[in-house]
Parts: structure tokens; C-alpha cells; sequence
């Protein structure tokens, strides 16, 4: 995470990619469990969550919705697991699925999904939702121990739960400087976050990337400079 | 009503007492922000109108703006607070998107 340096790559080609280098070891151990949801997002948690089934439109036993109505009708099914028996069926599927997914429900919806069970599983406020431009990528990644981080904190106040990159445009996070004082951190454990952009709120442009988790702040060791 | 406008005089003096404990803030954008949208708010409720809908966006530009640079203190508490009784009393509330970059550009905001 530590280099910026970025290009522009279609998401379906990194959900693709991240498809393939998860889920073959995956498939391979013990079997492609669960449906598409959220699995391209490297989230082991919900490999074997059937409900992942409903967000994207799928459920083994009923193959895919045909249009969002039909996402009320699709009985929710204990054992929707399978097991895909080669690379061929693997990528296929994948494509398939995260077609299907984006027909149905377009890229934002999606992403507002992941983010709401992210927010969900980490104990988070989801009216804090409305901060974030789905109109931007939307992951869970997992920073390792050492990498470092950035917040504006304020002064005499509590680190909170939303943290940045090195060299992050503070202008661009819907924060005001004044009053705080930028930290740096490095992470003493692995922590899995929320990775999105800000969205512009009241007048000010957003567009810069937050990684949100509230223990993230237990493994942010501050470095004094 | 009287229950949302008492609400909002609340947390218009939290503002002040903020504000006036914390120098650095009296001419910040997000406390001009919030009151700005506050004031326009107590505007409505105390005529007993209707609250135009461009309000209720700003609303949720304020929300973001409280969480983002007031967490864990009174100020977002008491925001918290108002959003929740906008949420209970406008079912519509809810599904609503901030301003945004249009924040400041029609009427009334």
C-alpha cells in the first residue's frame, strides 16, 4: 500500500483477477463454496455465507434472477454450496456472475452492499454510509503489520475510525484542518478495512481514499517524527 | 415539530459554547456549515412549514460533515440525535443523497 503510484485499470478486470488467484486455492482445498456476493473481494468470511447468494442475483438451486423482482422469490436454500471442478468452470462462473451481478444492480449498488456489510460486521454506524462516493471502488483489503497511515486528529481529541494514505489531499477527506494536527502511524498487526473515496458533501469535493475499521486504531501505532 | 425545533436550538447552542471554548473553529467551514443549515432549519419548523426537501439533503451534508470532524463529541451526538427524528418523522428521509457539490447553489441552500 505504500506505493501511489496508480493506473487506470478496469474493476471488473481486478474482481477478475482477484477471482481467480482466491478462489482456485479455494476451490482446490475444499471446494468453491457459496455463490458470487462479495467473494471477489477477498473476503474469506463470506465464501461460505449463502445469503452472498441474493446479492448477486444467484442461488445454485435456481441459477441466476432474471430481474431484480425475482430476487424476492429465490427461497433461501442451507445448502447452496458446490464445488467447480476445474479453472474452466472457475472463470466462467466468475464472468458470468459478475455480469449478471452488474446488469442487475449496477456497480454502485454493489459496492453500497459490501460496504454495508463491512460496516455491519466491524460494529460500524451505517448512517456513516452516506460519506462515501459508490460511484468509486469499493473494497476490503487487509493492510499489513507495518504499513503506515495517516489521520487528522484533533487536537485533544481521540484517533478515530477513518484513517488515509501517506500524502492524502486533507481538502479532498470533508475535514477541516483546523484545530487538528496530522499523525502518523504505523500498524502493528494485519487489519482488514473498508477501502473507499470521500464523497463531496456540502460544497466540498471529495475523491480521496479512507480506510475505515474501528479497531484499526488499536494496531496504529503513532510515529513520532 | 416542537420537538425537532427544540432539537435544533439545542444544538445551535452547543455550537456556541464549542465555538467559544474552541477559538479555532469560530470561523471553521464545517461549524459555519452546520449552523448555516441549522438556522435555515429552525427558519421552517418555527413558521410550521413544510421542510423543503434541499433541507433535508443538507441534512445528510451535515450528518457527514458532524461524523467526519466531530466524532465522539457533543456536537455529533446531538446531529446524531436530529437524524434520527428526521428518520422517524420522513420515511422518505432516508433514502435521500447530501447536496453535495450542489450544496449552496439553489434555494434555500
Amino acid at each position: 500500500m505504500e506505493g501511489t503510484d496508480l493506473i487506470d485499470v478496469a474493476e471488473s478486470i481486478v474482481d477478475g483477477i482477484t477471482y481467480v488467484v482466491t478462489m482456485l486455492p479455494v476451490s482446490t482445498k475444499r471446494g468453491f463454496q457459496g455463490l458470487w456476493g462479495e467473494l471477489f473481494y477477498n473476503d474469506s468470511h463470506r465464501y461460505s455465507r449463502y445469503e452472498d447468494s441474493y446479492a448477486a442475483g444467484f442461488n445454485i438451486h435456481d441459477g441466476f434472477a432474471k430481474e431484480k423482482a425475482d430476487l424476492q422469490e429465490i427461497p433461501k436454500k442451507e445448502n447452496s454450496y458446490r464445488t467447480i471442478s476445474g479453472t474452466f468452470d472457475l472463470v466462467t462462473f466468475g464472468i458470468a456472475a459478475e455480469y449478471k451481478a452488474t446488469k442487475l444492480f449496477g456497480k454502485s449498488a454493489i459496492r453500497s452492499n459490501l460496504a454495508r456489510q463491512f460496516y455491519e460486521k466491524v460494529g460500524g454506524n451505517l448512517k456513516e454510509l452516506s460519506g462515501i462516493d459508490f460511484n468509486k471502488a469499493v473494497q476490503t483489503i487487509t493492510l499489513k503489520k507495518g504499513s503506515i497511515v495517516q489521520q487528522w486528529v484533533r487536537k485533544g481529541g481521540n484517533v478515530g475510525s477513518y484513517f488515509t494514505y501517506e500524502g492524502a489531499d486533507a481538502a479532498k477527506l470533508g475535514i477541516s484542518t483546523e484545530g487538528r494536527v496530522l499523525k502518523t502511524f504505523e500498524l502493528t498487526e494485519d487489519v482488514k478495512v473498508l477501502q473507499s473515496t470521500t464523497k463531496d458533501i456540502a460544497g466540498h469535493a471529495g475523491g480521496e481514499i479512507q480506510l475505515y475499521n474501528p479497531e484499526l486504531k488499536e494496531a496504529a501505532k503513532e510515529i513520532i517524527k | 415539530m416542537r420537538e425537532l425545533l427544540n432539537n435544533v436550538n439545542q444544538i445551535l447552542g452547543i455550537l456556541e459554547d464549542f465555538c467559544s471554548q474552541n477559538k479555532d473553529y469560530s470561523d471553521d467551514w464545517t461549524i459555519n456549515t452546520i449552523k448555516k443549515v441549522l438556522v435555515l432549519l429552525k427558519g421552517e419548523l418555527s413558521k410550521g412549514d413544510d421542510i423543503d426537501i434541499r433541507l433535508l439533503r443538507a441534512m445528510k451534508d451535515i450528518y457527514v460533515v458532524s461524523f467526519r470532524n466531530f466524532d465522539g463529541t457533543e456536537i455529533h451526538r446531538s446531529i446524531e440525535n436530529l437524524d434520527d427524528k428526521l428518520r422517524e418523522l420522513y420515511g422518505y428521509y432516508e433514502k435521500l443523497e447530501p447536496l453535495g457539490m450542489d450544496f449552496g447553489k439553489g434555494h434555500p441552500l
